[in-house]
């Protein structure tokens, strides 16, 4: 029985305080949404989209551990904030890509992704970064383990509904209206 | 039809189209995957030849798969500054299989737009045909092959040979990988944490 045998959901934010304490380095925080799934699924559908299907600012790209070297399973990224500048750009094709290629590897050398379904799995990864994100080292430590973590919670059904109906009600979001 | 192929099809939800399922015996039977840069340093040795970089990703599959889908999306999705095109080997002349040629950065410029028209057009189609006349892609499959190419040409690209021939080699080690399923998912993984395998853009 194939562990990743349907389309999966995870989700996962990481942030840290910003080196001068100044409050939460919203700058760089990592925000991954991610889809993966088998091949013949919804999830082998929306990759071939997500990588076909290019628009000003918004591009898809395979996820590299190093030119030549593309992650397996096939995993596109795509940004989820327009890309308004160059240097944005090269965050989303450097740090970015590097950190979200070595977690998709990091879960199958652990085996959270067998490595026998690897050929027969898509993974889309959806990656937030800021315009006026400023340190690399952060968007690549923060991406790489936001996709570990959301890869996870995919592949391990979380969080449970149980849980999520549990806390609903004492959870505050961030940019909830105050 | 094998047994195993008539018992997988009663899962298929009847669908005639003739798709080359997993199993069909055929090479290209479903998405396949592939990537691959090519670069040099620049003429005057003044480092990496980052204007002129070839950068290909690439998806190929059979009538009837997700390949063919985005096949027909990219070349019919038109865009500002974000245009489909088929790939030919010269006007009249298309590759087949049919491959669709898009951009992965924005065309900013006439130059730019031409270099995608010209150059890595003929590079791409070459590369497709070179794979076909070797046998990688089998030319029995070829009418129901599709195949789909991001091409990356940068706004500032000035040489137009390097352009061509780049695009021709990263196209045509796209989907040789991509044929052979490489990389293999075993060599990634023994790979990716070697010190010695680095990405040129990761933070430092």
């Amino acid at each position: 029985m194939a562990v990743i045998d349907r389309v999966l959901v995870g989700e996962s934010l990481v942030i840290e305080n910003r080196p001068d304490g100044s409050g939460l380095d919203l700058l760089n925080v990592a925000h991954i949404d991610l889809i993966i799934g088998p091949r013949g699924s919804a999830a082998e559908e929306a990759f071939c989209r997500t990588l076909t299907d290019q628009k000003e600012g918004v591009n898809g790209l395979l996820a590299v551990v190093a030119p030549n070297l593309m992650a397996k399973p096939a995993t596109v990224m795509f940004n989820k904030v327009t890309i308004k500048n160059g240097r944005q750009a090269v965050q989303m094709f450097g740090p970015a890509q590097r950190g979200v290629a070595m977690a998709v590897m990091d879960c199958v050398a652990d085996g959270t992704i067998p490595q026998a379904e690897a050929e027969d799995v898509f993974i889309c990864v959806g990656v937030f970064i800021d315009h006026k994100a400023d340190i690399d080292e952060r968007i690549q430590e923060w991406n790489y383990r936001a996709t570990k973590e959301a890869i996870k919670r995919a592949v391990n059904r979380e969080p449970k509904v149980a849980d999520v109906v549990k806390t609903y009600k004492d959870s505050a979001h961030p940019f909830a209206a105050k």
